[in-house]
């Protein structure tokens, strides 16, 4: 036993307990010598009560939680705690060596001066062996928590026999002591404060700064509403945090991409406040999940460049579907076309009908008329994008001017609107549509008008699936194949387009009798265009020929027909036999990415037990082009991998993807579903750990409200060539307590079943119970 | 009002009608005008055909010259959205199957014309046949057509209907859905239409001559576009609000100055 050894008594409890305790004590002791009063002989009875007095004295004993401490005088003098900040913003410094390397040197230093007790720290204390062990760290540390760090140095059992405490840090903190901290604070604040205190040390704080300041662009936040509506523009803020540039010319290009697609630019001076939240806006094309992204391009003398760019996932849905109905003129086909269109409470129709002829408008007044001019360069180049859906009724757009506006109707449709002809004695080549721009993206191929072909056949049509228009959506009028075939023999149409041909990209769907196409759909771009080469669908809808039952069976068909068309060329997702839910945000670096995907056949039933086929692709935009960009049927992906597990009842199948790299995926799946290979894609972005990258610039405001607050000092890149300075020496400076605690070992517990169990045997063996 | 100089007008109808896009008579889309061959009812032929001579001249409508009987029994008129009824007789009470072919027609997408063809005054008799009759087909009476209805407006600006004469000062009509299936004038407007074969107008019209006349054809194309559009032209009081609900637009449309040129020959919507 060493001199000062020596008990301590925890004696937690308050007073009034204490004396309840020794209240009990003394009524177990008086009724233990009440129950022994009739045992013959008196050094039975002694002993039993002196058996039954250790007992409750030794109770007594543990319930004081007595802990032994050893104090071991270590030679060499008082210690110093050095923790070295080795979280990844240390690995930074613009110019010559990295902050980490320059900390190092300085805590070093400490060390041959003084006796030090290592330690490093990121998001909590790392304690060290010895500096060769901090010196093998990495400065890479995904987070800077000062606090936590020095909490747990606060533990008693680490803080006995240290004199101070040095942190070496570049002070930037991004755990709960910045967040309650104030930039213009004076103090810190309370419970910041008392976990100080519990050190009962010095806190001395070594700030490591860079010679020359350290510049970054830092994308911060990128905000947005979780949901938005197909083409309303919604506002969207980008946070971004300048170091280093207040200063500077020049500029810097913020970027807001949608599902990898530039949708806005913008140019900012780089000289300016620090933190600026610039506002955007957005316009979403299509219903579904969509991935934003705000970039700003790297600028060449960057500290990092991981935090330039960051994520938002939002789910686009359609509120209503605003339909552009431009007719050539008034007929039976625009009647029953608006008819349909305005029963549909969901559907805003703007609709713009030529309404008098070529060589009527010099007799026709227009002061006794309703009519108004063609708001041409209104609708082209100022409405345009606000439309889901133009339709082109049987619609000559040459004597209107229209052909001028046909780059923005190319870019509204290549941008994902979506673009429907109707046919008729107007439209296509007799309406003047071959060799223009606007053939180019259809789904047929036009040909010039040759001898007496005016671009119109006269006669009845009897329309024929083609095997693609078998197993389209648009095409599906019954469940089942036979049942669609039947559905289509039920329907004739009166005069066809001609000089047209199937061709391209495009899908015909339905032809007539001799395969000249009646109905074709494409993708283009990330639009879509359709043509109905004729203008008698409405008699599907008013059938001349049909008993009262099949009129109810062929109106329907009209209608659904009609919905089809409608919902396949605004990417309705309902009609999707694969529906993919990507994460609602991005997914942090190292976690499992977890997609669910429902599978749904044609008749709209889940489809169980069906094996997807997956692969991840770069979140590209579609190229800019006219041509499809998503031929039907679709092509196997390729370097797919097949999904362990199969769909359940419902459908549904949850993909977890692990060790998915930070930025922006395209997820895609494949499966085979009613007979046809089925694709759909998703979006979504795991999110690198820029939590360190979000500040870079060294303060040290915070280390100079700890050093304050426990009573150290501050110093900048180098400690003082006298030492850490450390308080009077006293007997237990020089020494490690070592505290032992007596009531929890088990050889106490030991004592008590002996005491117990021989009281226990003599009174049975003398008699008492 | 401007009178409009009628000969010209007719020859540059005839004109055009010469013309290869209208030289026959077009089936499919094309509208044609059908009358109802109801025992005791007008034969309109020489009304009609002036009507859609009308309808070519002035408007963009691909209309059939030739206008065509059929019997209200008879499934063809599934293929004549438009029937026209006319009459100064009483009516026949119509066969059950007669009133259900009616009734299909009109409530999924026709429309009837009736035109009360009495000479000195709207006939009584058609009248009152024609309630009862119309009784059959939907359970909704005849209400007034209101002067603000888009009916006239969907073409001309019109006041009032009138036809050869002028003494019932509106329409009645029989709403299926959102708009008039059935719609009863009681001023002769087939009698206004109507014409000699060597030319001339076949009946004078009174009070008000050949304005009256003109204002006559007037409500004949509106009824006409009514039929194919709707209600579009009420489309057009709040369009500019549609456009200018900035869903989308890069810039409002209110800063429009004023609306685009018209250019020459070039044709209005």
């Amino acid at each position: 036993m060493n001199h000062g050894d020596h008990l301590e008594w925890g004696l937690h409890w308050a007073w009034p307990v204490w004396l309840l305790v020794g209240a009990l004590a003394l009524t177990v002791l008086g009724l233990a010598a009440w129950n022994i009063r009739k045992l013959v002989g008196k050094r039975k009875r002694a002993l039993l009560m002196a058996l039954r007095i250790l007992t409750v004295l030794s109770v007594l004993a543990v319930l004081a939680q007595p802990t032994w401490v050893s104090r071991s005088v270590r030679p060499g003098g008082q210690r110093v705690a050095v923790i070295v900040d080795r979280s990844a913003s240390m690995a930074h410094g613009p110019e010559g060596k990295t902050r980490w390397e320059r900390a190092l040197a300085a805590a070093a230093r400490i060390e041959r001066k003084q006796p030090v007790a290592w330690y490093t720290m990121a998001q909590r204390l790392e304690p060290a062996r010895s500096f060769a062990e901090v010196k093998a760290r990495k400065p890479d540390g995904q987070a800077s928590d000062l606090l936590a760090a020095l909490g747990d140095l606060g533990d008693a059992r680490r803080t006995s026999g240290l004199s101070a405490v040095v942190l070496v840090s570049d002070g930037l903190d991004n755990g709960p002591l910045h967040a309650r901290t104030a930039s213009d604070a004076q103090t810190l604040d309370a419970e910041s404060a008392e976990t100080l205190d519990r050190l009962r040390l010095a806190v001395h704080t070594l700030a490591i700064d860079d010679a020359k300041p350290a510049r970054d662009v830092a994308v911060t936040a990128l905000r947005a509403s979780a949901f938005g509506f197909t083409r309303t523009y919604m506002p969207v803020t980008v946070d971004l945090e300048l170091s280093g540039y207040t200063d500077a010319d020049g500029e810097l290009t913020l970027t807001l991409k949608d599902n990898g697609r530039v949708t806005s630019e913008k140019k900012l001076p780089l000289r300016g406040p620090p933190q600026r939240a610039i506002e955007l806006e957005f316009q979403p094309l299509h219903v579904g999940p969509h991935l934003l992204e705000a970039s700003v391009a790297p600028l060449p003398d960057e500290a990092t460049v991981v935090n330039n760019q960051t994520w938002a996932a939002l789910q686009v849905v359609r509120d209503r579907t605003r339909v552009l109905h431009l007719a050539g003129h008034p007929s039976w086909d625009t009647r029953f076309l608006r008819a349909h269109l305005r029963g549909n409470p969901a559907v805003d129709l703007v609709s713009f009908y030529i309404m008098i002829g070529q060589g009527a408008a010099g007799y026709v007044s227009g002061e006794d008329t309703t009519l108004i001019p063609f708001p041409t360069r209104e609708i082209f180049e100022d409405s345009l994008s606000s439309f889901d859906l133009v339709i082109f009724q049987d619609f000559p757009f040459g004597p209107f001017q229209v052909e001028r506006y046909l780059p923005e109707l190319h870019k509204y449709v290549t941008g994902g609107g979506a673009f429907l002809v109707l046919g008729g004695r107007q439209s296509l080549s007799g309406g003047g549509y071959y060799g223009t721009a606007l053939a180019e993206w259809l789904p047929i191929k036009l040909e010039p008008l040759q001898g007496a072909d005016v671009g119109w056949a006269e006669g009845t049509v009897t329309p024929m699936l083609t095997p693609a228009g078998a197993l389209h959506p648009v095409s599906l009028l019954a469940g089942d194949a036979d049942g669609n075939n039947k559905a289509w023999n039920r329907h004739a149409f009166s005069g066809r387009n001609t000089s047209l041909r199937a061709g391209g990209e495009g899908n015909v769907l339905a032809t007539d009798t001799a395969g000249h196409p009646l109905l074709a759909v494409a993708d283009i771009g990330d639009g879509r265009s359709a043509v109905l080469a004729t203008d008698s669908l409405w008699q599907w809808a008013f059938p001349s020929q049909a008993a009262t039952d099949a009129r109810d069976v062929s109106r329907d068909d009209y209608h659904r027909l009609l919905d089809q068309l409608t919902a396949w060329l605004l990417h309705d997702p309902d009609l999707n036999a694969l529906r993919l839910e990507p994460p609602s945000e991005p997914v942090a670096a190292g976690e499992p990415v977890r997609v669910r995907v429902t599978a749904r056949s044609a008749s709209g039933q889940p489809v169980s037990g069906l094996t997807l086929r997956w692969c991840l692709a770069p979140l590209e935009p579609p190229p800019d082009k006219t041509a499809p960009a998503k031929p039907e049927p679709a092509k196997p992906l390729p370097e797919s991998k097949a999904w362990q597990e199969p769909t359940d009842d419902r459908g549904e199948v949850v993909l977890a993807l692990d060790e998915v790299p930070a930025g922006p995926h395209q997820l895609q799946v494949e499966a085979v579903v009613d007979g046809r290979n089925q694709q759909a894609s998703a979006p979504f972005a795991v999110a690198p750990a820029t939590r360190e990258a979000s500040r870079l610039q060294p303060s040290d405001h915070l280390l100079k409200l700890i050093a304050k607050s426990s009573g150290g000092q501050t110093w900048r890149d180098d400690v003082p060539g006298a030492g850490i300075p450390l308080p009077r020496q006293t007997d237990s400076d020089l020494a490690d307590l070592d505290h032992t605690d007596l009531w929890t070992r088990p050889e106490v517990m030991l004592w008590l079943t002996l005491l117990l169990g021989l009281e226990w045997a003599l009174r049975r063996r003398w008699g008492l119970a | 009002m401007p009178r409009i100089p009628y000969f010209p007008v007719l020859a540059m109808a005839w004109l055009l009608m010469a013309g290869p896009a209208h030289a026959v008579d077009l089936p499919g889309s094309s509208v044609r005008l059908a009358w109802l061959k109801v025992p005791g009812a007008t034969d309109p032929t020489s009304a009609l055909t002036a009507w859609a001579q009308e309808i070519r001249l002035r408007t963009s409508i691909d209309i059939a010259s030739q206008p065509v009987g059929v019997r209200p029994e008879d499934p063809a008129i599934f293929s004549y959205p438009l029937l026209y009824w006319g009459s100064d007789k009483a009516p026949p009470h119509l066969s059950d199957q007669a009133v259900a072919a009616l009734r299909q027609h009109l409530s999924t997408g026709g429309m009837l014309i009736v035109d009360n063809t009495g000479r000195t005054e709207a006939s009584q008799a058609f009248d009152q046949g024609l309630r009862h009759e119309l009784a059959r087909l939907f359970p909704q009476p005849l209400q007034r057509v209101a002067p603000t209805h888009v009916l006239y407006r969907s073409f001309y600006r019109l006041e009032r209907p009138v036809g050869r004469r002028a003494d019932a000062h509106e329409l009645e009509g029989i709403r299926v859905g959102n708009h008039f299936a059935v719609l009863y004038g009681r001023n002769d407007l087939s009698g206004a239409l109507a014409r000699q074969a060597v030319g001339g107008y076949a009946l004078a019209v009174v009070p008000g001559g050949e304005t009256q006349r003109e204002q006559a054809f007037r409500l004949a194309v509106n009824l006409v576009m009514y039929a194919l559009c709707l209600d579009y032209k009420d489309d057009h009081t709040h369009v500019m609000h549609l456009l200018r609900t900035r869903r989308g637009a890069k810039a409002p449309i209110a800063t429009s100055p004023s609306p685009p040129p018209i250019l020459p020959n070039q044709p209005e919507p």
